[in-house]
């Protein structure tokens, strides 16, 4: 085994050479553009390159190996296939790791030690990550080489699981990890002399079956919204008018895609058109008129997710205040839980700043802050219960608005001028301008009102100003589309005392018919559900509490009746297909309850997952008087022939 | 596990393997006992690469089984593959390596190297040891690929047309090497090929496969024996089938009919003179062409070759 | 010495033994000479070790070979190896084959006697 490892080494070795180099040359060229704030190009950029980088090796080297002749070579020898396969997987992953891991390796180190700059120790999560995710698609690059047939290509979605999550801090090596252990699972079983059987063993089946199902639920889901989309745009307007039409004219008011298009009056409005509470139903044509001439003002959450302290540098949000006026650059080091500023012309450390006096040239001086931030509009900082505002002709970070306990700002302070408003999970706060301007450090708000919508369904504030007080419109109904959460619009004024009284509450319902919403749940139960389940268990959006609430609700989640329906009829349907395509192919026992049960809990991508990775029916042989015939017809020709000659 | 000293060392039991519509392996129940050199031969199509890929077990078969020195290829452990050889035609090895790492390699694997073998083989071929595989000619790369088979010590070596497209020298090279340093006590050989020659020389058992089905396993004189070549002329030029019974092959060459006809005896000459022949002979008939009418039998005649001086008769019918 | 032929209408292990039958006959090879060995002449051939075994094993049968253990194979000395039957019928095979052939060639019988005669004693002299 390692004789057939070092060879395979040995085989690739000019090959590393070149490419380590080239790679090395290539991260030195683009460091100019800074690769450790990430931003969503960079990063999707990066992804891409180093993903089809390892696919290309994984098909290559197998690819080159598959050749009848190569692989008799490689095959028939006194070495299990097992171990040829990892002396092979094994050579391959080294020279990924030289390749790929070094150069970053030496940038990082690089940047974090030569440079003045300095980079945090979380930034050197950057390297394993990123082998990591080269060898994924390795190892899907080795396994579609190796597999039967090329429907296995869709098993490559697995790696979506830890490229499109954001897990907190370090846990994004679990679903990282948890690809690769089970790509390289599915390689070493494809591993086989016979390369054309199929693969076999229950467990291999269904981990190969699961990832394909997935690849294929999504495919179905997007197709079916594209032609559901379509056929409902051609309904109404027909196909010529496709291209112009205005989803906004769609939906009726009372759903939550109709208030998506609505501007902040125009959402105020529509809070007040309908379900009036009586009390307040005297005055509502005069607020009606008054909600006309104001201005409307509208605010968002915009923190649902904290970053955590020493998380990986590519999961960043920004974390760079630019004072444009003074010509710094503030960049949140989590090292030291402080500011580092640097001069942006040339580069020149400015100072370090913490959140108790002004900048140092000590960071062991500085007071770090409480945790890290979210950081709005160049000048407000943001922690949970407090918001700074960056003084930046006297380099310091002025406390502007706290509240208590553990209470969690989502926004800073939102300027809508004569007024600004902070949203808060809890709460909407009030402050207005001028006491801002005056006080020099924190200021109380003049208005708290509780929030009826609770955060988690809030998506947006409106506020108007009217003559004597506010009117406040909270629109919920953000979870609404999964049949989950708080779908209301409440409307309320906010009187001179600072009592906040419900003037009006609508119902929210989504825009669109519930099987359209939950056509994922009814194209396969069985994948809807994990998929949720498995987002929710590391969506990291809040409290532990919130999590295993989401998580229940997606195992118990509420279906309406037309859903529940509909699901029982594709599953019985997706499972009698899969009896008569298993008998066909013959197929029986326990592997065909196997499958069969598959395909009751997995619907349609489980019948076409069946489909792929069962082999299909021998082609039923030649009738025997047709071989007759031919044989015949052979014959005469040959006698024609003779004859004339 | 496989008992060592098992009978056969390859047995099919009613093995079938098809592509698409067409039956590469229709159902062929061959069994071929331990020792000697066994020739397999074939025309193109009769199934014999599919049958050596299915009984190494890197092809799965419709139906049936197939077993090599007693273990059934799908379930072919290391051990057993270590006592098996296959040289192949297109002699493929990895380019990127070195004769000398290749050999090293090789030795590392193999239990039973026998590394003098080895060089007395190699010394027929002029490979050096630093050379790389890929920039060899087909010839060297013949001569290595059969100096590394026989130096495992292999007790069955599965040989598919392994000359193939080498020059003369090389090919002596080859066969000599094989035939007095490969063939042991002990040892079994199956040598596939298309040269009538070189089976005529190699072969102690002779296999004959046709469209995947068994056609006969004797020793080459026996099935030669049967063969003959009876010449006539003036022949109805199309006979009927089962007028001649057993033909295999009608050629019409310049006005004589050749028939080579299998299991033939004297009564057939009463026969071709009833139907009209005169000057009725026999021709003797060499290895190649007997075996080559053996094939051909089922496969569509060509069109009669005509003299291309006569229009008129010649008299007396010249030879 | 002994070549053989691929293509030939004659198996192989037929060439070797009538090469060597001729040999005999011809007083190349005299009594008491050594023959190659099987593995030598199968070498020497290009052929099957087998072949050539199956040719020795019969000339070894018909008398005219003989080998002796640990030494190799030897010619042997004349005598009679043949019985009377299957002399006679091996000569009116033989008579039968040869007129036969040159039944039409328009030679005169005298002719034909004659020519018999001179090639039979020159080569019995020499084996004598």
């Amino acid at each position: 085994m390692r004789s057939l490892f070092v060879s395979e080494l040995r085989r690739f070795r000019r090959g590393a050479l070149v490419f380590a180099a080239a790679h090395l040359a290539l991260l030195v060229a683009v460091s100019a553009f800074d690769l450790f704030t990430p931003s969503p190009a960079k990063l999707g950029l990066g992804a891409v390159l180093y993903a089809v980088a390892g696919l290309a090796f994984g098909l290559y080297q197998l690819g080159t190996q598959r050749r009848l002749n190569m692989w008799t070579f490689l095959v028939h020898r006194p070495l299990s296939p097992g171990r040829i396969f990892v002396a092979l997987a094994g050579a391959g992953a080294t020279l990924l790791a030289a390749v790929v891991g070094l150069p970053l390796l030496v940038l990082v180190l690089y940047t974090d030690l030569l440079t003045t700059a300095g980079l945090d120790g979380r930034q050197y999560w950057l390297v394993p990550f990123v082998l990591g995710h080269v060898l994924a698609f390795y190892l899907g690059g080795v396994l579609v080489a190796l597999a039967p047939r090329r429907a296995f290509a869709l098993v490559l979605v697995l790696p979506t699981l830890y490229l499109t999550r954001q897990a907190p801090g370090g846990w994004i090596f679990v679903p990282l990890a948890l690809v690769v252990a089970w790509l390289a699972f599915l390689a070493y079983r494809a591993f086989k002399p016979s390369l054309e059987a199929p693969l076999a063993g229950g467990l291999t089946l269904a981990a190969a079956a699961l990832p394909i199902q997935y690849a294929l639920y999504f495919l179905l889901v997007a197709g079916s919204a594209i032609a559901w989309q379509t056929s409902v745009v051609v309904g109404e307007v027909g196909w010529r008018s496709y291209a112009v039409h205005a989803w906004n004219d769609h939906f009726p008011p009372g759903t939550t895609d109709h208030l998506d298009y609505l501007d902040a009056r125009a959402a105020l409005q529509h809070g007040l058109a309908a379900g009036t509470v009586p009390a307040a139903a005297a005055g509502a044509a005069h607020l009606r008129r008054q909600v006309e001439l104001a201005e409307v003002a509208e605010s968002v959450p915009r923190v649902r997710r904290w970053p955590r302290r020493d998380q990986p540098g590519f999961l960043d949000a920004d974390l760079t205040l630019v004072d444009g006026e003074q010509g710094v650059l503030w960049t949140f080091r989590h090292d030291r839980m402080l500011f580092r500023g640097t001069d942006a012309a040339s580069g020149r450390l400015v100072g370090w700043l913490g959140v108790a006096g002004p900048a140092v040239a000590d960071p062991a001086e500085a007071a770090p802050l409480p945790s890290v931030p979210a950081l709005f509009g160049g000048r407000w900082v943001v922690t949970g219960p407090r918001i700074w505002q960056l003084d930046g002709g006297l380099r310091r970070l002025v406390p502007r608005f706290a509240v208590a306990g553990d209470e969690r700002l989502t926004t800073a302070l939102d300027d809508h001028g004569p007024f600004l408003t902070v949203l808060s999970d809890r709460a909407l706060y009030l402050v207005r301008a001028r006491d801002l301007e005056a006080s020099p450090v924190e200021v109380a708000p003049f208005a708290r009102v509780a929030l009826p919508v609770p955060m988690a369904d809030l998506q947006r504030v409106q506020i108007a100003e009217l003559l004597d007080g506010y009117l406040v419109s909270f629109v919920g109904g953000r979870r609404a589309e999964r049949g989950l959460g708080d779908a209301r619009q409440v409307v309320g004024e906010l009187g001179a005392d600072g009592r906040f009284r419900v003037v009006a509450e609508r119902r929210l319902a989504p825009g669109w018919p519930p099987a359209y919403l939950q056509r994922g749940f009814i194209l396969s139960p069985l994948i809807a559900t994990l998929h949720d389940v498995a987002w929710a268990a590391i969506r990291g959006d809040g409290a532990a509490e919130m999590r295993a609430a989401e998580m229940r609700a997606a195992l118990v989640r509420p279906l309406a009746p037309s859903v529940r329906w509909l699901a029982l009829l594709v599953a019985v349907v997706s499972a009698l297909l899969t009896a008569r395509v298993l008998r066909r192919r013959g197929i029986d026992g326990r592997r065909r309850w196997g499958w069969v049960a598959m395909a009751a809990a997995g619907g349609v991508p489980a019948l076409l997952s069946c489909l792929l990775l069962t082999p299909p029916a021998a082609p039923a042989p030649r009738s025997a008087w047709r071989v007759r015939l031919r044989g015949l017809a052979a014959g005469w020709r040959r006698r024609g022939s003779e004859g004339v000659a | 596990m496989p008992e060592r000293g098992c009978e056969f060392v390859i047995e099919t039991d009613r093995l079938s393997k098809r592509f698409g519509r067409k039956l590469a392996l229709r159902e062929l129940t061959l069994r071929v006992p331990r020792g000697g050199i066994h020739a397999l031969v074939g025309s193109n199509g009769a199934g014999k690469s599919t049958l050596f890929r299915v009984l190494l077990g890197l092809l799965p078969a419709d139906g049936g089984t197939s077993r090599v020195l007693g273990v059934d290829s799908r379930r072919l452990d290391p051990a057993t593959r270590g006592r098996v050889g296959l040289v192949h035609e297109e002699h493929t090895l990895p380019g990127w390596m070195s004769a000398g790492e290749l050999r090293r390699m090789q030795r590392g694997l193999y239990p039973r190297w026998d590394e003098t073998c080895f060089d007395e083989v190699i010394g027929h071929f002029q490979v050096d040891a630093r050379q790389r595989v890929g920039q060899l000619s087909r010839g060297e790369r013949a001569g290595l690929n059969l100096a590394l088979a026989l130096a495992q010590s292999p007790e069955l070596l599965i040989l598919d047309e392994p000359t193939l497209g080498l020059d003369v020298v090389a090919r002596q090279a080859f066969l000599e090497s094989l035939l007095f340093l490969g063939a042991q006590e002990g040892r079994t050989i199956v040598y596939c090929s298309h040269q009538m020659d070189e089976v005529e020389r190699v072969a102690d058992d002779l296999i004959v496969l046709e469209r995947g089905e068994l056609a006969s396993l004797t020793s080459p004189e026996e099935l030669c024996r049967r063969i003959t070549c009876w010449v006539a002329d003036a022949l109805p030029p199309v006979l009927a089938p089962g007028e001649v019974p057993g033909l295999l092959q009608s050629r019409t060459i310049g006005g004589q009919q050749h028939l080579v006809v299998l299991d033939s005896d004297d009564a057939l000459a009463a026969r071709l003179t009833a139907l009209g022949g005169r000057h009725v002979e026999r021709l003797p008939l060499s290895f190649d062409r007997a075996i080559n009418a053996y094939l051909t039998r089922d496969h569509a005649a060509p069109v009669a070759i005509a003299d291309p001086v006569a229009t008129t008769p010649s008299a007396g019918g010249a030879r | 010495m002994i070549t053989v032929t691929t293509g030939d209408s004659r198996p192989i292990f037929r060439q070797i033994i009538d090469a060597i039958r001729v040999k005999i006959a011809g007083g190349e090879l005299a009594p008491g000479d050594k023959l190659p060995s099987v593995r030598s002449l199968a070498m020497q051939l290009t052929v099957n070790t087998n072949t050539v075994a199956k040719a020795y094993a019969e000339l070894t049968a018909e008398g005219l070979i003989e080998s002796r253990a640990g030494v190799g194979v030897f010619v042997s000395p004349p005598r009679r190896r043949l019985s009377d039957e299957e002399r006679e019928r091996r000569l009116a095979e033989a008579v039968d084959h040869f007129v036969g052939a040159v039944a039409t060639l328009g030679f005169e019988p005298e002719d034909i006697v004659a020519r018999l005669s001179a090639v039979l004693d020159d080569l019995l002299v020499h084996h004598r």
